[in-house]
């Protein structure tokens, strides 16, 4: 057949042809100039640069009649024999099809002989990485010390699943993945050569398609030869590659805001109409809700790769979403994504997940939540426990007002509320509260080790684990509204769960201290805990063990049961 | 135009059309889309085309090489699918009738079967001769269930097969591919189907009832082989055991696994599947319906005829947590894909229902 795809039509011919990969070739020039062939070469690198290709270019190089040259002359039966793939000496082997020990023993055999007529026996060997390792070990040796005029080129996408003893043995090339300018000029090139017109817009969507692949682009430029003829217009490109519009996802986001669910069905029931591919369209999205959060972190907007434009967009809008939104849509388009691309029934899913996002917005924030439940933790704990609880206190890293940014639009409050009627609104703290907060008299260290027993049994009380793993720790600062417990290093287990249960534990501390106290957690990086912890030493500890055995018929019985000793 | 014989996808057939005409035809073809709109009825429709003797418009239909060719009893034609080693020849034949009744829908009697690299070698093989008539034409259907080392033995004559051969491949899963595979085909992009071109397609090809295929279409949500399947089961019954089921959450414990189980004697796991993606549409209807009353006239809605009976529904809570309750059946259908006891999911499901669905006092 005449026809053949522009990737195997402009496979490069010359060392010079062979472009975006100089430090490669002229390497393997200057190899060949100077005499200085290696015995076995491994190129790696991503799909379409071209490393198949220069393994068939160092072949011909090496057999060519004019050769060993750096200008394969393409015009000599070797040239004319390789190009047609049916050399004698030079044997481009499927890795992947031909990659057990059997298929290696066999390529040994064929060593034996001297090349003929060629000047190089060359076993290419593609794909090398689907190898066994079998027949890895078994190329070992040969690769080592191969006959004289014996040739091993390697290419592979994978090179780390390439044996480490291989890979010693070959001198190695990476090919560079190519940038999005070089492809453009190469397209340009090729249309000119084949009479299609095509404009720099088409050209630009292409190679940022290619991902630095020169056969992706290539790929691509063909099936929109295929779909648009001779001329090539910028709106074909965007329609067949699926390129979406970034006004489309702006609306998605004013959709959100809005908690616009009719228009969320609508806009799915559009993109459905239009033919998008609604796994792309999500990946997009995800996407378009980075650079939300790029922008919202104060990073570079360079880092976002859209116009000017849409960087001032992003500015305008940043203020309606906070940071935790956007981890969160994120994570419904993720989950949307996925399941749009496993289920048989996409649209469904995708339109669900539109309305899962635009329905967040409705529902309750993250912070909010998080200081409403240190207010019911406060009123349902704090009463029994103790007289002395400033009524006022809150903990004081709930005390700062939610950042302004972070309340949204809520659309519909009545769904924030299923917590019931105790809540009081999180902002709802008077500044006569806050106070209590920053006056709280000044409280020594001494008194909190005094009282931190009681701290332990008050824990105990409520929650037997927690007490267990508090004792794991001791205050060792007190002061600006913040107690410092320290755990050991072994104790990092105690420490989190310590940590986890901070609010509850601060309530109780409140109680018995009579001073609210933020809880903070550390750790002992210069083992000085030891030194610093208060406990009871170990004849006391054993008499107080001895005592209990004497008055508790349970302690006895348990003693008795699983022969039980006191060990610390 | 040729190609009469697929639903909708004008894309795609004005794509293969042209390059029939030109000649300008890639030796591989990627076609890439959803489940269910045609992949394969395409390329087998394409694989007529490319062998087909006959003159005029390819395919003809008419020709020997045609007829041989859509029965799979054409010598160069080769269609590679996911399917057991020890399969035997009678098995994969059957799957090959099912074909031939029905392109849009393939026969698929094993659990998760792959392409392994014997079939790959074997086609290597063949490659190496010379074809019987002319041109070798090979599909390979569900090429994402290649194994990974039947995909990387497939690259060297995917990359520059013989002349006379040509290879399409489908998938729905275009992640799961190589990118080398990827990138060294000429892609051809398949769009879910439109409502419309279902329901003419069910009224057409299998005589269904205007109304009835109208119904299914949207449920189908654009898979013509999901849609066609529907038609095999009793879906009435389905869509009433939803509304039974919504019925059942808000009763007890003890009731709901009662049901569950009960039900669970009747349906399968592909079923249950179906059921809770129906239920998923019932929700999303009912979301629909709170947040714009319009949508009725807008035929936005699916389960039409259940109108009045969504809006009681609607009317009878105080609140339904919609985002919960479609994050539950999503998670519901994950789970079941990955073998978790049908029973569990069920009354688990029913029972997130149940704490999703907040009563205004009075019973559905």
């Amino acid at each position: 057949m005449s026809y053949l795809v522009l990737a195997r039509k402009y496979r490069p011919m010359f060392f010079a042809d062979v472009l975006g990969q100089q430090h490669v070739t002229h390497t393997l020039q200057n190899a060949i100039q100077q005499n200085r062939i290696a015995n076995a070469y491994l190129f790696s690198g991503p799909r379409g640069i071209g490393k198949t290709t220069v393994a068939r270019l160092l072949a011909k190089a090496l057999n060519c009649d004019q050769g060993p040259t750096i200008n394969p002359c393409n015009t000599c039966t070797s040239c004319i024999e390789i190009n047609e793939s049916r050399s004698l000496d030079v044997f481009e082997i499927d890795g992947a099809s031909n990659r057990g020990i059997d298929e290696v023993r066999n390529l040994r055999e064929g060593l034996r002989y001297a090349p003929h007529p060629g000047k190089y026996r060359i076993y290419i060997i593609d794909e090398v990485h689907m190898l066994t390792n079998e027949a890895f070990n078994a190329l070992l040796k040969t690769l080592e010390e191969p006959p004289a005029r014996v040739l091993f080129i390697f290419a592979t996408t994978e090179s780390h699943k390439v044996p480490a003893t291989i890979l010693s043995r070959c001198q190695r090339f990476d090919f560079k993945r190519m940038s999005h300018q070089f492809i453009v000029e190469q397209l340009q090139t090729m249309c000119r050569q084949e009479e299609i017109a095509i404009d720099a817009e088409s050209l630009r969507m292409i190679a940022l398609k290619a991902d630095g692949s020169m056969r992706d682009s290539q790929s691509i430029l063909d099936q929109i030869i295929a779909f648009a003829g001779k001329n090539i217009q910028a709106r074909d490109v965007a329609s067949l590659l699926g390129i979406i519009d970034q006004e489309l996802f702006f609306r998605v986001t004013d959709l959100i805001q809005a908690g616009d669910v009719d228009g969320a069905i609508k806009l799915a029931d559009h993109l459905f109409a239009e033919g998008f591919d609604f796994d792309e369209f999500l990946i997009g999205l995800a996407e378009h809700l980075r650079n939300f959060l790029v922008v919202k972190s104060g990073s570079d907007p360079h880092l976002i790769d859209c116009s000017e434009e849409h960087i001032v967009r992003y500015r305008e809008q940043i203020e309606a979403f906070s940071i935790e939104d956007l981890l969160r849509l994120i994570k419904v388009a993720a989950d949307a994504e996925n399941l749009v691309r496993r289920s048989s029934n996409a649209r469904l899913h995708f339109e669900v997940g539109l309305v899962k996002m635009v329905r967040m917005s409705s529902s309750v924030q993250l912070t909010t939540l998080m200081e409403q439940l240190g207010e019911v933790k406060k009123k349902s704990n704090s009463l029994p426990l103790s007289s002395s609880t400033s009524p006022g206190y809150k903990p004081s890293f709930l005390a700062q007002t939610p950042n302004p940014t972070t309340s949204r639009p809520s659309a519909a409050p009545s769904a924030s509320a299923p917590a019931g009627p105790a809540l009081i609104p999180a902002d709802a703290v008077s500044p006569e509260q806050k106070a209590v907060v920053e006056q709280a008299p000044a409280l020594s260290l001494a008194a909190v080790e005094e009282r931190w027993q009681g701290v332990l049994d008050a824990v105990r009380t409520q929650k037997v684990a927690l007490g267990t793993f508090l004792q794991e720790g001791w205050p060792v600062k007190v002061g600006a509204g913040q107690l410092e417990i320290m755990f050991g290093r072994e104790s990092s287990f105690q420490m989190n769960a310590v940590e986890n249960n901070r609010l509850l534990l601060q309530e109780i501390m409140t109680g018995i201290l009579g001073v609210p106290l933020r809880l903070l957690c550390v750790k002992d990086e210069e083992g000085i805990l030891p030194r610093v912890r208060k406990i009871p030493a170990l004849t006391d500890r054993k008499s107080e063990f001895e005592k209990k055995l004497r008055d508790d018929v349970r302690m006895q019985r348990i003693v008795q049961e699983f022969d039980a000793e006191f060990i610390k | 135009m040729s190609f009469a014989q697929i639903i909708g996808q004008s894309r795609p057939k004005e794509i293969l059309a042209r390059a029939l005409q030109t000649g300008r035809i890639p030796h591989a073809y990627l076609f890439a889309g959803p489940a269910g709109v045609g992949k394969e009825a395409m390329a087998i429709e394409m694989a007529k085309a490319l062998l087909c003797s006959g003159s005029g418009d390819k395919p003809c239909d008419g020709c020997s090489a045609c007829r041989r060719a859509g029965r799979f009893g054409h010598p160069d034609f080769f269609f590679l699918f996911p399917m057991p080693k020890s399969a035997a020849v009678e098995e994969e034949r059957e799957v090959l009738d099912s074909l031939v009744r029905d392109p849009y829908v393939r026969k698929q009697p094993w659990a998760s079967p792959t392409i392994g690299i014997e079939r790959i070698r074997e086609l290597r093989r063949v490659s190496s001769l010379k074809p019987l008539e002319g041109r070798r034409v090979v599909i390979i259907a569900e090429a994402d269930k290649m194994t990974p080392e039947a995909a990387n033995a497939l690259l060297k004559i995917l990359e520059e097969p013989p002349a006379d051969m040509q290879i399409i491949l489908t998938s729905s899963r275009d992640a799961g591919l190589l990118p080398t595979i990827i990138s060294r085909c000429q892609r051809v992009d398949f769009n879910l189907l439109t409502n419309a071109e279902v329901a003419a397609a069910l009224v057409e090809k299998k005589s269904v009832p205007e109304e009835q295929a109208r119904l299914v279409a949207r449920i189908a949500q654009g898979n013509y082989r999901h849609a066609a399947e529907l038609l095999e089961e009793n879906l009435q019954e389905r869509r009433n055991l939803v509304i039974e089921a919504l019925r059942i959450s808000l009763k007890d414990e003890g009731t709901r696994i009662e049901w569950a189980e009960g039900v669970l004697d009747e349906l399968d796991k592909r079923e249950l599947r179906d059921f809770i993606s129906l239920m998923l549409i019932w929700f999303r209807d009912a979301l629909v319906l709170t947040a714009n009353p319009a949508a009725v006239a807008n035929d936005q809605l699916v389960n039409v005829d259940q109108i009045e009976v969504m809006s009681k529904f609607v009317a009878a809570f105080s609140e339904i947590r919609f985002e919960g309750i479609f994050t539950d059946l999503e998670k519901s259908i994950e789970m079941l894909d990955r073998n978790v006891h049908p029973t569990l999911i069920l009354v688990v499901m029913l029972g997130r229902l149940n704490r999703n669905l907040i009563l205004k006092g009075s019973a559905l």
